[in-house]
């Protein structure tokens, strides 16, 4: 699974970006670059999907990778898909990463897990008749929330149980066995005390890195089967509420687009904010990739907005230093991410309405 | 009285029975005498404030260094019913914190880490409020003779008198007394009513091998394990070791084993904790991060595959073993090699002597300004949080350091820092070697441990060491296996979750300590 998901990203990387690139994709770097490439490379989906990535492990991957010659570097530090890799990479079912959608919810998965496991084990020690244990779950913000649901359900307790237990077991008998498995392992409740990400990972002779993408992939999938079937699942619906898309847009870029929706000019906002002119360009870059009404008119006319999209596709690239040698300098680095951001958000959208 | 107290003992507690210590503690507490009570670990020694803060009423404050024991508490004590109850560290975010600060006069039972008491407009906002009671928890740490110095600790005398001069607890599990000596003096209370009650555990056996590689100690775990089914911790001094261990115990044992360190993410941790004491799992590799604060009652045997760096804290780590009184075994392994390891843990808490020309001349280029924050100082110095904190506080002590503010760095200052770190160098050695004579002593291991603490050591009724008449090769425990959970898919895994009768935590496992 793991594996899938670096070679899905190798492939559509095309040799343009390093380890270094799938590394911040995966652990989400805030970053304009990260970013920009997670959209102009269609992978925004599993942008953040695995926090916890360590470093180290995926080195120790990439270099298994390459020793069975599923990839190889170019340039020191490009890697790429070989034939072998691409063979194996389409023998994986396509249900294997189906349901990541980072880009939009990586920022509310983790306390949506906090809120179902805590809610589980609440629900489940409740029917068994136990009060007195220690929450599984941490996090106060949870435990907070979990109290609310528990004090407003307080009489319908056992029906709120019944159904989390139903729900649950619809999804996971249409969801990929394996990962099945590893979710209905991990739980607490009920008197058993659920596994390690260690434990499942000998149980199961899985990689960590398997286990913990596998968990991820099924709790993606629950949370959006619940946000969108309120009525088949009002349990899971519940644990899902108030936690919005992220418009992954950061608190400091937000406050520069708000000075330029106001018709402030840039050098006005590097007055102002007291900002370098590269940051204050990456958040323009970073909302014309977010915002898909930011109106962009005040930097790039919509010509050339157009003339660096086909540019970029005729050289099929999203580098910027291949689309600026083309151009002989003609626009400079910002303008090129500007407008590459703006045309991505447009086809997102157009893709996003058909 | 007695039986108001025990009256009340059952109603929020639910016990039927003070453990030894407890009452005449909590007696003198409730009719406002100071109290500096020495009780080992394990005999409920946090009884002894929990049901006096809610007697009293007001406010009763607990001073706690060790932030995860004070999070495993409060965590434990909202399990069991009593919640108002809460915790203030650093470690808190800052919006939880704010929260509970503006809320600060509900709760009746707060734990605070020394370093945030210190904070002025905590300490007025406490002022404000009626404290009745001031626990000083592990009190050892206020002595430079005990065994966890801790700087902060000694200025609790001036919050005592900021707050109104409350009732004063000082508890600690291992004190001598010299330790004990100190306490009351540095806390400026030399009438303090001392209850100290005996340390030796009269059903643990004590034992030491020695191996000649760490590859002859795991093999001599799996063999004493062949033989002895019940949970079990075998303690490790590095995290690598831990995992590995655990690795090899697995292969080569029918056991359930897990390894715990502070390098696993929070929830496996949690996770972990809670299988042991669930019975899950019978077999934990951990370092010393595992176990404070978790009161698991038949753990019938503690191995260390490394050498604790002194006495008081290899005493508290097999004081875990046999709480239910029943029967138990230490067992320590150790190579010719092996003082090395808490030598390099003793170089990690105190800075060098040669690194203080360097220290010195970094603070002097800074002073007459401020001072960074401390993360960049460690940074700047390339010196461990323990390190810098002796550094500071010593900076603070002679005023050269108020606030933020570095001022004008007296000569001599240098050379008497010097000198400290000699003190406490040559101190800690002496622990350790104090720890390796124990390892090597011939006579009774039982008397040899315990007469630092008590003039009297107790008759165990075990066997009672290796010097003695306890031989490991014979101890053949055998409790109940661990609980086997019957569910073989995830169909069944998710029944047994939501509709299973509560049949896997034996009662006494969630007793609060």
């Amino acid at each position: 699974m793991f594996t899938c998901l670096v070679l899905t990203c190798v492939e559509r990387l095309k040799g343009e970006r390093t380890i270094s690139g799938i590394y911040n994709l995966l652990t989400g770097k805030r970053s304009s670059q990260t970013m920009q490439d997670a959209k102009g490379y269609e992978l925004d989906s599993y942008f953040g999907i695995f926090p916890e990535l360590k470093r180290e492990h995926l080195d120790r991957w990439v270099t298994f990778y390459l020793q069975e010659g599923l990839i190889f570097l170019q340039h020191q530090d490009f890697p790429h898909l070989s034939a072998k890799g691409k063979e194996q990479l389409d023998a994986y079912p396509v249900s294997f990463l189906a349901h990541f959608k980072g880009m939009t919810w990586h920022e509310v998965i983790p306390s949506f897990i906090q809120r179902l496991n805590l809610l589980i084990q609440t629900a489940a020690n409740w029917k068994v008749g136990r009060t007195s244990y220690v929450p599984i779950v941490e996090d106060t913000l949870s435990q907070r929330w979990v109290k609310t649901v528990f004090t407003k359900f307080h009489s319908k307790m056992e029906k709120l149980s019944d159904s989390l237990y139903k729900e649950i077991d619809s999804l996971l008998s249409e969801h990929i066995e394996i990962e099945a498995e590893l979710f209905s392992h991990r739980l607490t409740g009920g008197g058993v005390i659920g596994m390690t990400l260690d434990q499942l990972k000998d149980k199961y002779e899985l990689s960590q890195e398997d286990v913990y993408i596998s968990l991820a992939h099924t709790y993606y999938f629950f949370f959006q089967q619940a946000k969108e079937k309120p009525g088949d699942f009002p349990v899971l619906h519940l644990c899902t509420r108030g936690l919005d898309p992220a418009y992954l847009i950061t608190q400091s870029a937000r406050r520069t687009y708000h000075y330029i929706q106001q018709g402030l000019s840039m050098e006005e906002i590097i007055t102002i904010r007291r900002l370098k002119k590269s940051t204050i360009q990456d958040h323009i870059v970073e909302a014309a990739l977010i915002v898909p009404q930011f109106n962009i008119d005040g930097f790039l006319q919509r010509s050339q907005v157009e003339e660096i999209n086909q540019m970029a596709q005729s050289l099929d690239t999203k580098r910027l230093k291949q689309i600026h040698q083309a151009f002989e300098g003609r626009y400079d680095y910002f303008e090129l991410r500007l407008a590459l951001a703006s045309g991505q958000a447009q086809e997102k959208e157009r893709n996003g309405s058909s | 009285m007695i039986n108001d107290l025990k009256q009340s003992l059952k109603d929020h507690f639910g016990f039927s029975d003070f453990r030894e210590g407890q009452e005449s503690i909590i007696k003198d507490v409730m009719s406002g005498k100071d109290v500096l009570g020495i009780l080992p670990t394990g005999t409920g020694k946090s009884l002894c404030y929990q049901l006096p803060a809610i007697l009293l009423g007001g406010t009763t404050i607990v001073v706690s260094p060790l932030i995860s024991l004070m999070i495993d508490q409060v965590k434990q004590l909202k399990a069991s019913g009593y919640k108002s109850v809460t915790a203030l560290n650093s470690f808190m975010e800052r919006e939880e914190r704010t929260r509970v600060v503006k809320n600060l006069n509900r709760y009746s039972l707060i734990y605070i880490s020394p370093e945030m008491l210190q904070n002025d407009w905590l300490q007025n906002k406490l002022r404000q409020m009626s404290v009745k009671l001031f626990v000083i928890d592990e009190a050892h740490c206020i002595s430079q003779w005990g065994h966890e110095f801790r700087t902060d600790y000694l200025k609790l005398h001036q919050t005592i008198e900021v707050l109104g001069q409350p009732t004063v607890l000082a508890l600690s599990a291992t004190a001598t007394p010299d330790v004990q000596k100190d306490i009351m003096e540095k806390l400026k209370r030399p009438d303090m009513n001392r209850r100290i009650y005996p340390m030796d555990k009269q059903n643990i056996s004590l034992a030491v091998e020695e191996c000649h590689t760490p590859e002859d100690k795991i093999n001599r775990i799996i063999n004493v394990l062949k033989e002895n089914h019940a949970p079990t911790m075998i303690y490790f001094s590095s995290r690598q070791w831990a995992e590995r261990a655990s690795i090899e115990l697995k292969e080569n044992l029918n056991h359930e084993v897990a390894f715990y360190h502070g390098g696993m993410d929070q929830t496996d941790r949690m996770l972990v904790q809670q299988q042991f004491m669930n019975n899950q799992l019978d077999v934990i590799c951990c370092t010393s991060a595992f176990g404070m604060g978790v009161d698991k009652r038949n753990i019938r045997l503690i191995i260390h595959f490394h050498l604790p760096s002194q006495l008081e804290s290899f005493i508290q780590e097999i004081g875990r073993a046999g709480r239910d009184g029943k029967a138990s075994a230490s067992l320590v392994l150790f190579t010719n090699r092996d003082h090395h390891l808490p030598q390099m843990l003793i170089q990690s808490e105190l800075p060098e002597q040669q690194d203080l020309g360097r220290i010195f001349s970094y603070l002097q280029f800074k002073q007459g300004g401020a001072l960074p924050e401390d993360e960049t100082v460690m940074e700047d110095l390339q010196l461990s949080e323990s390190q810098w904190n002796f550094i500071k506080y010593q900076l603070e002590e002679s005023s050269v350091l108020v606030g933020q503010e570095l001022r004008f760095i007296p000569d001599f200052l240098q050379e008497k820092m010097n000198r400290l770190l000699e003190e406490r160098w040559l101190y800690k050695q002496g622990k350790l070697t104090e720890m390796l004579q124990w390892i090597h002593h011939t006579g009774c291991r039982r008397k040899k441990l315990y007469q630092p603490f008590q003039e009297m050591i107790r008759e165990p009724y075990v066997p009672c060491c290796d010097a003695c008449d306890f031989k490991v090769n014979d101890l053949s425990f055998n409790e109940e296996k661990p609980n086997q959970i019957d569910a073989s898919t995830w169909k069944e895994r998710l029944q047994l979750i939501f509709q299973q009768e509560d049949s896997y935590e034996p009662k006494d496992s969630s007793r609060i300590d």
